[in-house]
């Protein structure tokens, strides 16, 4: 792009309580429509009045697709309206990042509930049969965020490594065991074929699908990735995500976040030649004291300057898990911080940690807001 | 060959429990229902423990929101961060604790942590604290001015916290090393992290454990002989059995082959015929025991029960050859 420190969303927003009850079927409260209306109104969204019918109409397969759309609709505002000059529809189509994908593939089958943190869980599937893609899976959702903003888009896309990772492997266990007796062995080998598999038979049609039907910006989501001790398992997800994206046009970056030290990522990474974005947390691991001369947590810049990398950096410059608004002259500083080390301004793009979806969206516009102003802050001051 | 079995870690929570601790953080129930939910979930597990005959009886820490809160609300000196961490290679993550100050045990704070039914079988209780090196490594260090310091300090500390649960009843204590053999690590962390465990487990008279879940410990096993440790919990897959060498066969060995991050449930065929490879390996060997490589927290509830019913079918087998 040719504006210094544009502005992206990385994934997630909240889904709306009353999107969440109404696509239950449930009737939503008086809280929750004023809640519709509020927004509606906040973001000027065109034709608003029209889901206020609907969430008080009767409940049908129809009225929870239209729900949908209808907080997609509002996502997109919501980004476009914070500033955001790359925007997508806040993944309200997904119920999460990975059980939105693996649900629709063959051979994996969920099995329960397990820990994120504190209180939180997600849904874990186990593989227990040969993966199989049969349709596309986000691209109903890309065409009507494409419909609905003249924004750059950018889809967002959970990538081989984490899916394999986040899931447990019974199928490519099973089928190696006679192969292997080592339990580490044998875990290790069915989890590489896993992966592989992945990429080939899940990641690559899905892809495909996407770029055929206009999409020019994915960003593969792997906050996996960095979890592993072995640089071997660095070197193993660029042959996969190369064999996955090999001869396809289109803008790839790469999202990783909560890794303990992104510097375990290079230079293997490096090898992953369609990936031309890292975009990482950084505000998580940041103090939020301004005016620090050295600020925590940015040591992997100047090793990709030093490295000569050439990629964009995604900078996470406001904290998805703290409801605490950082402020624009905060963001400006993270910055022009990052830029100084990267020693290329014009690689920076500026976006949140990760998605918003824990935080509500009153919080959510706030960070964005001034995340947005923060970056009109540190263009002006380093265009002086 | 004296042959156990029991329970490493964290137990996942059943779905009843997730669900009213999703319905209390959304101010649905009160805290006393919350309360009531949860006790029904640890008798479940305790139950469970008991009729599958296992060796130790474990809380399940379902108050517990990672192996280190329970420590950082009750050590004056240690604060609860905002940031999130990951917690090794899983997707599972822990608030980083800080320290601001010496640390400094409250008993009562601490002890509002473990179910009181633990302590009736007094026995049997096994409870699950964090290294004084896991504690310290885990954390961000604002107080001490070097690792040394900070860590022996913790080991104090923990010291006080191991007197206490063996006080209350603990017949073991099985303190979690996750930290030191994740990544290859430098000698001085190694000789840093075994003075420490010594110094806190030195008065200790209940049976201690030393558990490296995600560890590859590939090399260290003449170093891992110098913890004050009666029983070693080995990780097998993270470590390969033909890796471990120089096992000090005086000690028991925690035989970690049940996967606490796979839903394939091992059959008892295989878990019985690995202990046998084990145990072939060894030598003389005097103490096994049949346990998950790590917390069953990372399955869900049924599949981690399915798992626990196979250890205790595969102590049964191995007992009566």
């Amino acid at each position: 792009m040719d504006k210094l420190f544009p502005t992206q969303e990385i994934g997630s927003l909240a889904k709306p309580n009353w999107r969440v009850l109404a696509y239950r079927g449930v009737r939503v409260s008086d809280d929750d429509f004023r809640e519709a209306k509020y927004w509606g109104k906040k973001l000027n969204v065109e034709g608003y009045e029209k889901l206020l019918e609907l969430l008080k109409s009767e409940d049908s397969p129809e009225v929870r697709r239209e729900i949908r759309e209808w907080s997609a609709i509002y996502a997109i505002r919501f980004l476009e309206s914070a500033g955001l000059d790359i925007v997508y529809d806040g993944e309200q189509w997904r119920t999460e990042m990975y059980e939105a994908l693996v649900k629709e593939v063959k051979g994996f089958q969920f099995v329960g509930h397990v820990r994120s943190w504190d209180n939180k869980y997600y849904r874990k599937a186990s593989v227990v049969d040969e993966i199989e893609w049969n349709k596309p899976i986000y691209l109903d959702e890309f065409l009507f965020t494409k419909k609905y903003t003249n924004r750059i888009v950018k889809v967002p896309f959970t990538g081989p490594y984490t899916v394999t990772d986040w899931s447990f492997n019974e199928y490519y266990q099973r089928k190696l065991a006679d192969t292997y007796s080592d339990p580490r062995v044998l875990k290790k080998k069915a989890r590489e074929d896993l992966l592989f598999d992945v990429a080939r038979k899940l990641i690559r049609p899905e892809v495909q699908a996407l770029v055929s039907a206009g999409a020019e910006w994915i960003q593969i989501d792997e906050p996996a990735l960095s979890t592993q001790p072995e640089k071997e398992q660095i070197s193993l997800f660029v042959q996969a995500i190369n064999e996955a994206l090999d001869g396809i046009s289109c803008k790839f970056s790469l999202h990783v976040c909560y890794s303990t030290d992104y510097k375990t990522l290079f230079p293997e990474l490096l090898e992953a030649k369609k990936l031309s974005q890292y975009a990482f947390e950084f505000a998580n691991r940041d103090s939020n004291r301004k005016g620090e001369s050295k600020r925590v947590g940015y040591d992997v810049l100047p090793l990709l300057a030093e490295l000569n990398a050439g990629k964009e950096i995604g900078l996470g410059t406001v904290d998805v898990h703290d409801d605490r608004i950082e402020p624009q002259s905060l963001v400006k500083e993270r910055i022009l911080y990052a830029a100084k080390l990267l020693k290329n301004p014009s690689l920076i793009y500026v976006n949140p940690d990760c998605g918003l979806r824990t935080r509500s969206w009153k919080v959510s516009y706030s960070k964005l807001c001034n995340m947005v102003k923060g970056a009109e802050m540190a263009r002006k001051e380093i265009s002086e | 060959m004296r042959v156990d079995t029991y329970l490493v870690g964290l137990q996942p929570r059943t779905e009843e429990l997730i669900q009213a601790t999703r319905d209390f953080d959304r101010g649905r129930i009160t805290e006393e229902e919350l309360e009531e939910v949860r006790l029904a979930a640890a008798d479940r597990d305790f139950a469970l423990q008991l009729k599958l005959n296992f060796t130790y009886l474990s809380d399940p820490m379902f108050y517990w929101q990672d192996l280190l809160r329970p420590f950082v609300e009750s050590l004056d000196g240690l604060d609860s961060g905002q940031q999130l961490s990951r917690w090794f290679d899983n997707n599972t993550f822990y608030r980083k604790p800080i320290i601001n100050a010496y640390p400094s045990i409250s008993y009562r704070k601490l002890l509002k942590y473990y179910f009181p039914r633990l302590w009736e079988r007094k026995d049997k209780a096994k409870v699950i604290v964090p290294t004084p090196y896991t504690l310290f490594m885990a954390s961000e260090n604002r107080y001490f001015p070097d690792k040394r310091s900070g860590v022996l300090s913790c080991a104090q500390e923990m010291e006080r916290v191991a007197l206490l649960l063996e006080e209350k009843g603990a017949s073991q204590i099985e303190f979690v090393e996750p930290f030191l053999f994740f990544r290859s690590p430098e000698q001085a962390d190694i000789e840093l992290a075994i003075d420490a465990f010594n110094l806190t487990t030195q008065r200790v008279r209940s049976e201690v454990m030393i558990h490296f879940p995600f560890g590859n410990l590939q090399g260290h096993f003449r170093e891992i002989i110098d913890f004050n440790a009666s029983v070693i919990g080995i990780d097998f897959f993270a470590t390969s059995l033909e890796d471990v060498t120089d096992f000090d066969t005086k000690k028991g060995i925690a035989i970690g082959c049940i996967d606490g991050r796979n839903s394939l449930v091992e059959s008892v065929d295989w878990v019985t015929g690995f202990a046998g490879r084990v145990v072939e390996k060894l030598g003389d060997i005097k103490h096994i025991a049949v346990v998950p490589n790590c917390d069953l927290e990372f399955l869900p509830r049924a599949i981690a029960e399915e798992k626990m019913k196979l250890m205790g079918e595969a102590k049964r087998r191995l007992e009566h050859g």
